[in-house]
């Protein structure tokens, strides 16, 4: 049985206006990653991991290529239809600063089953199972800005994965995370993949978090270096 | 509650002191609006009281000239029977009209008498209040007329005049001596009692019902009624269509306050569109987020709506509340105008102005706060959902 590839990017191209020329952030790339993979995304900074990512969230429209998703074609969508193939394939990790200070802990990570209309029974059960696996349960009712760095970070991470995505993209979820707080959030990324099949593709600048990724993906200047 | 717009509530609940400030500022606006506006329904209203008060209430049934005998027996029963038309009708004034010659030794002039039921007169007309000499109406028999008609003849309370028509001349007492500061009330106008009418020749008559209603009553309604019970022959018309010069004082003064509210209400929107575009750019980070998880533009300029109308909404009803408390309380003592109206005949009888609040004059700033609030949220929504993430992620 062939199964369709999670990712797959043909000679995809994006660049930016800066100053008077532009700078390819992207550059002709064309790869393709299996179902289930868990990828590091390596390479200094300015390589176009970010703008990779945010191509394949389809938060970014490529200049030119195909990206298609599972199977689905993405780059053609517009940003309702993009918005709505998010809330039901992606979850997205930021470096920080990604929770609702609005909202409880709990609703932040209700938010993705909220876009999905999943019934209010449900939310509540699956709200509390997470949680409670990632020990967070005690945070439930406090508002992000009293939660650690780590924390902070773990209920990101659940509130990524609630809904239960094909595709965890992470940029850097570590970054300002001390070594301790890192490996939980690490652990419990790796965790919740082995579990569900997720398929999480994480841009790293650090050894000691790529190195726990069995397959990398080096960038250099918007084009790919090895690993494809 | 849909959750966008407990989320929207929790944004605002967030941001305390913004909201706060935003929303009193509105709040003030709305409530100067209702205060205004009620001194203005106040100033309509005693202008309309003053002009009503003398010339024909507020609404008046007016009959033909016929014999002055004729015009008794027909006053009296409507005298009778208006009151109990329609339970808005406060008092009806009988009031009847005719031409004299009013001549003392050599001098002469002319007079309007009206004959009047003195008692009932009392209570409506301001012109007992203003008496210079005499009495109004210390009894039935004498005749009242203005300071100016006084001076013209050289007589004084107690005098004898006599008053000619057509038919015949016949004597009567001066009573009493009103001054109003309208010219034309002070030189053209005499009272008697209706109950002297029969004793003087007074041949033909105008007669005419003033009717008097409570306050906001509906007086096309009243008017209707009144009608039912008129004959072929009479009229019954409202008070702006018999002073057609005060109805329309009254619209310019509605019309200026109108654009009164206009311009609170577009600084006001410029205001919220202000306070809602800072708190969006503060929070563009969020909203990146929001539209990263799935979030569609479409939404967010919902929440930033819904915050836009929660502040509007409460800041108009804390407005409204304001508003008609300083205006309850003012209208206790009134506000003495005679300052800027001592020469404006409108004024000249009762110059204290009563804010009221009219219900047009407290909904109309409130819906326009709101209004304004929420079209002043359009472009913010709109700025909210629009920026890239990849560009609010980079702090672009
Ligand atoms: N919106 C933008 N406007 C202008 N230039 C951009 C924009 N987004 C990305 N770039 C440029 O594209 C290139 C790739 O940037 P990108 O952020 O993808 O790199 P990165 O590998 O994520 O770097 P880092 O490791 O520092 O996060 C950089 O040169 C960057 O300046
Ligand atoms: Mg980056």
């Amino acid at each position: 049985m062939i199964l369709t590839p999670a990712v797959q990017i043909e000679q995809v191209c994006r660049s930016y206006k800066s100053g008077a020329g532009r700078i390819m952030a992207i550059d002709n790339l064309t790869c393709t990653i299996a179902a289930g993979a868990q990828i590091a995304l390596i390479g200094p900074s300015g390589s176009g991991k970010t703008t990779l990512l945010s191509l394949l969230g389809a938060l970014e429209r490529p200049d030119s290529g195909k990206i298609a998703l599972f199977g689905e074609e993405i780059n053609g969508l517009n940003e309702a239809a993009a918005a709505v193939f998010r809330r039901q394939n992606i979850g997205f990790i930021f470096q920080d600063d990604a929770l609702m200070p609005e909202l409880t802990v709990a609703e932040n990570v209700t938010l993705p089953l909220i876009l999905i209309k999943t019934a209010a029974r449900e939310i509540k059960q699956r709200v509390g199972e997470i949680l409670t696996d990632l020990n967070l349960q005690q945070f439930s009712r406090s508002f992000p800005q009293s939660l650690s760095g780590g924390e902070k970070q773990r209920v990101a991470v659940a509130r990524a994965v609630i809904h239960q995505p094909k595709l965890l993209l992470a940029d850097e979820p570590t970054a300002n995370l001390d070594r301790r707080a890192a490996d939980k959030v690490l652990d419990t990324i790796a965790k919740l993949a082995a579990t569900s099949g997720l398929t999480v593709i994480m841009a790293t600048h650090d050894p000691r978090v790529y190195q726990r990724f069995p397959r990398k993906l080096e960038m250099c200047d918007g084009k790919l270096m090895c690993g494809c | 509650m849909n959750f966008w717009l407990r989320f929207a509530l929790r944004s605002c609940l967030r941001r305390r002191r913004r909201t706060l400030i935003t929303l009193l500022g509105i709040a003030f606006g709305v409530a100067t609006m209702v205060v205004l506006g009620a001194v203005m329904v106040g100033v309509n209203d005693t202008m309309i009281k003053n002009a009503v008060a003398i010339h024909t209430g507020n609404v008046v049934l007016q009959g033909d000239s016929v014999p002055s005998a004729q015009a008794l027996t027909r006053v009296n029963k409507l005298a009778d029977s208006l009151p109990a038309v329609d339970d808005r009708i406060k008092t009806v004034l009988p009031r009847l009209h005719f031409p004299v010659l009013l001549t003392a030794d050599q001098r002469s002039l002319p007079l309007n008498i009206v004959a009047v039921t003195p008692k009932l007169e009392a209570l409506q007309t301001p012109i007992a209040g203003r008496m210079v000499s005499g009495k109004y109406f210390a009894d039935s028999q004498g005749l009242v007329l203005g300071a100016a008609a006084a001076d013209k003849l050289g007589i004084e309370v107690g005098d004898q005049v006599f008053l000619i028509t057509r038919a015949q001349r016949s004597a009567i007492k001066v009573s009493g001596i009103f001054s109003l500061g309208v010219a034309g009330l002070d030189q053209g106008i005499g009272f008697i009692a209706l109950a002297r009418l029969p004793t003087l020749p007074a041949g033909s008559v105008n007669y005419e019902m003033a009717i008097f209603c409570s306050p906001g009553s509906d007086l096309r309604k009243v008017a209707a009624r009144v009608r039912d019970l008129s004959l072929p022959s009479e009229k019954v018309r409202l008070w702006d269509d018999v002073l057609p010069d005060v109805a329309q004082l009254v619209k310019l003064n509605e019309f200026s306050m109108l654009i009164m509210v206009a311009l609170v209400v577009i600084i006001l929107g410029f205001g919220v569109a202000n306070a809602l575009l800072m708190s969006v750019m503060d929070r563009y980070r969020s909203f990146a987020v929001l539209k990263a998880i799935g979030v569609r533009p479409r939404e967010i300029f919902i929440v930033i709506m819904a915050e836009a109308f929660f502040m509007g909404l409460l800041a108009a009803v804390i407005g409204t509340i304001l508003g008609s408390l300083v205006t309850l309380i003012w209208s206790g003592f009134g506000l003495d105008l005679s300052h800027y109206t001592s020469s404006n005949p409108l004024f000249s009888v009762n110059s204290t102005v009563y804010p009221r609040l009219a219900p047009v004059m407290v909904l109309v700033p409130q819906a326009a706060a709101l209004g304004a609030g929420i079209l002043a949220a359009v472009w913010p929504a709109l700025v909210a959902g629009r920026r890239s993430v990849n560009q609010v992620m980079r702090g672009l």
